[in-house]
């Protein structure tokens, strides 16, 4: 199967984020560990982009971030954790209904059940 | 991980922060997010690549285009914090500009910014003041302007002094720095009497008598004025070093 990269994910990026954060707080790159893991290894995304998208949920309050405290004996930096919002989980119940609505109309116009 | 990886790690890093146009808090963020976020794929990626270089080229791989990532890093910019960076432009030293220019600066655009507020103000004097006190509100606000206005210029040359002697860590000169400390104990002293002869000057019958409770409230913000001119000049050398440190890495 071909794989699925930025330009096809434009617009689903911040949904898929606040469906990732479902499973409980973590940092970026476990955010896209978890993304890979559930679209079974097909998702290409360029890690960078995560940032920004991530930032915009956190100026609409959809998500919540905290520094990490301790190090854990790693070199480099401190990573954030982000979690869930209770606006997030609204969000991303809308999120779910809106792709639903357009994955049903994509599907009829395409003439290809999805 | 040794330095040499770290620091490349630095450079993709800063690659894609330096072009953005936020304030500094926002890009340090920014910088240890990138930074705590390359230092894992790296960790990730080189149990699977046969050396540090060819672990290295995934990280640049997996991150992105750094130009295109500072394009939507730049998007993501809230509008407060972009508003703060040109303030932070505005308000730091300008290539070739003396301190005492920069201090004038500072000075003459306090007072532009506390008349431009007096002046919103003056709708809203017929609900406070009667008519004839228009002259002693007017004096009011020329005195607490030009009050003011030399007050930044004072901080501005104490704040660069004091970040000089007591933390740029070339030799800390004592007497110097006592000076300093001193004369910033003083400059809210001079305003007050300044303001207090100013208005007298513009109200006849004016004759502030100067009690013990007005004493230890002057004496107060005067201790408490040279501590905050102090935790300034520290926050500006700690954001110096910062900012050395990162301006150091070349780029492409």
């Amino acid at each position: 199967m071909n794989e699925i990269t930025g330009d096809k994910l434009r617009g689903h990026l911040e949904t898929m984020i606040l469906s990732s954060l479902e499973k409980g707080e973590t940092h970026g790159l476990e955010i896209l560990r978890r993304l890979e893991l559930a679209g079974c290894g097909l998702l290409r995304l360029k890690e960078g982009s995560l940032y920004p998208a991530l930032y915009r949920l956190e100026a609409q309050g959809l998500v919540q971030a905290v520094w990490e405290e301790e190090m854990h004996g790693r070199r480099g930096a401190r990573r954030r954790f982000y979690r869930l919002t209770s606006k997030g989980k609204r969000a991303l119940n809308k999120g779910r209904a809106d792709w639903v609505v357009f994955a049903r109309t994509m599907s009829g116009i395409l003439g290809a059940p999805a | 991980m040794n330095e040499t990886v770290l620091l490349k790690l630095k450079v993709l890093v800063e690659s894609a922060v330096r072009p953005v146009r936020a304030w500094l808090p926002w890009k340090k963020k920014l910088r240890e997010e990138l930074l705590g976020h390359v230092t894992g794929v790296f960790e990730d990626e080189l149990p699977r690549c046969a050396d540090e270089a060819a672990a290295l080229i995934q990280v640049e791989r997996r991150f992105g285009n750094p130009s295109e990532l500072a394009r939507t890093l730049q998007e993501s910019v809230p509008f407060r914090d972009r508003f703060a960076f040109y303030f932070e432009r505005w308000l730091g030293p300008r290539p070739g500009e003396s301190l005492f220019r920069r201090a004038v600066r500072h000075g003459v655009a306090s007072i532009a910014a506390e008349a431009a507020a007096f002046v919103a103000l003056m709708p809203l004097f017929p609900f406070f003041w009667q008519p004839d006190e228009m002259g002693l509100f007017l004096s009011f606000a020329m005195v607490f302007c030009i009050c003011f206005g030399g007050l930044m210029f004072m901080s501005t040359l104490l704040i660069n002094g004091l970040e000089q002697v007591l933390f740029s860590g070339i030799g800390r000169a004592r007497f110097k720095a006592c000076l300093l400390v001193a004369f910033s104990c003083v400059s809210p002293v001079l305003l007050y009497f300044t303001f207090v002869s100013a208005m007298s000057l513009a109200i006849p019958d004016h004759n502030p008598s100067l009690g013990m409770a007005s004493l230890w409230s002057i004496l107060s913000a005067a201790v408490l004025f040279a501590g905050i001119l102090i935790w300034l000049a520290w926050e500006l050398s700690s954001d110096n070093r910062y900012r050395e440190e990162w301006s150091r890495l070349q780029i492409d």
